[in-house]
């Protein structure tokens, strides 16, 4: 399971990835995101929904990320 | 906040990373009777995704400095309030009553003096009090949140457990029915139906375990959104003047779901007709054999059985 989920969120963008990263390990907000990579909060959001979004699609297309 | 702008900000909301107002705004409008346009949907995918993400990490053990902190913490709160805090109550009554008294000799001054340190002994022992009662509370709210931190822990290694199973089961279900599936002598389209159905993420595997002492497998797959179900077999033995009979199984009623084409040493597919499926999906499924050409109603022993779960 670990390496499912190391894997599906090696093959997101770095861009994507970096920002869940700081979403969820740094517990930042998406405004402080924005702030810390100096990106607009626009794009945050987009790379937001759409790295979480993706990283849905491959556990459950993987088997993993079905209802328990 | 419409569905749309709900699931714009959903991912971020299963992470943790909107606004207090965003956050407010989305819980009120999945609070609202709707209809909504799958937003709850939406938050429980994006949710199981962000509940795997900690797994993205190599395991490592809490580092010296966590530890440390936490028996601080906790160590801290379980002093008694003069260890903490001498001020509140032997500092006050030693010092103050000498200074109020500097120059009072009198009687007056020395009730004066009394009742002045009666008053201060009794605010120390209500601060200390209050002091105690403050900490003893900080200590069990510290207590109810490792605990509480602890069950959670327990609770997400068993739904990882539960999940790693269910992906290693449905794999293992996956390659037999891929296996089936190339083997079997149906059209190259009936093959790529079935693929697809076999792929689709709603489509469920049910394993029929074979009744009695015949060596069969079979897996269907249903797919109730589609309104679609098929039937993939190992070889099924052909019988001299017998079928082999498919139903489904709602409450008492058994349902004909046709005969299956049986041939030697061949995987068997059958496709379950839409209309049987549009009443929802059946209890079980079962294969029966009966007499050539079929029976209105199971009469002969059971060799497949597979119960779908609710």
């Amino acid at each position: 399971m670990r390496r499912l989920v190391g894997d599906a969120m090696a093959s997101l963008p770095i861009e994507q990835r970096r920002t869940l990263e700081l979403a969820y390990f740094e517990g930042l907000s998406q405004a402080e995101i924005a702030e810390r990579l100096g990106d607009p909060l626009g794009t945050v959001k987009t790379r937001v929904r759409l790295g979480l979004g993706k990283l849905a699609s491959l556990l459950a297309n993987a088997g993993a990320g079905g209802s328990a | 906040m419409t569905c749309a702008e709900f699931k714009e900000n959903v991912a971020a909301l299963a992470l943790g990373a909107l606004r207090y107002e965003e956050r407010v705004a989305c819980e009120a409008h999945l609070a609202e009777a709707g209809p909504h346009e799958g937003c709850l949907e939406e938050l429980r995918k994006v949710n199981e995704a962000s509940a795997l993400l900690g797994l993205s990490l190599p395991p490592r053990a809490p580092g010296e400095h966590v530890w440390a902190a936490i028996e601080q913490e906790i160590g801290a709160s379980g002093q008694t309030p003069g260890e903490k805090r001498p001020a509140h109550r032997t500092g006050a009554p030693s010092t103050r009553p000498g200074g109020r008294s500097g120059g009072d000799r009198g009687r007056r001054g020395r009730e004066g003096l009394a009742w002045g340190l009666a008053a201060a002994a009794a605010a120390a022992a209500i601060a200390g009090v209050l002091a105690w009662r403050g900490e003893g509370e900080h200590r069990a709210d510290l207590e109810r949140r490792l605990a509480s931190s602890e069950n959670a822990r327990i609770k997400a290694e068993d739904h990882l457990e539960t999940l790693l199973a269910r992906v290693r089961n449905v794999d293992g279900e996956r390659e037999v029915c891929l296996d089936e599936l190339r083997n079997a002598r149906i059209t190259l389209e009936e093959k790529e139906r079935t693929l697809d159905l076999l792929g689709a993420p709603t489509t469920r595997l049910i394993q029929l375990a074979a009744q009695g002492d015949v060596p069969y497998r079979a897996s269907a797959l249903l797919n109730g959104d589609r309104n679609e179900a098929v039937l993939l077999s190992s070889a099924l033995e052909p019988k001299q003047g017998k079928d082999y009979q498919l139903w489904l199984i709602r409450g008492n009623e058994k349902i004909s779901a046709g005969l299956l084409e049986v041939a030697a040493g061949e995987p068997t597919v059958a496709r379950i007709a839409p209309d049987l499926l549009r009443a929802g999906p059946p209890d079980a499924i079962a294969v029966t054999v009966e007499p050539e050409g079929g029976v209105p109603q199971p009469t002969g022993p059971i060799v497949l059985l597979g119960k779908v779960p609710a």
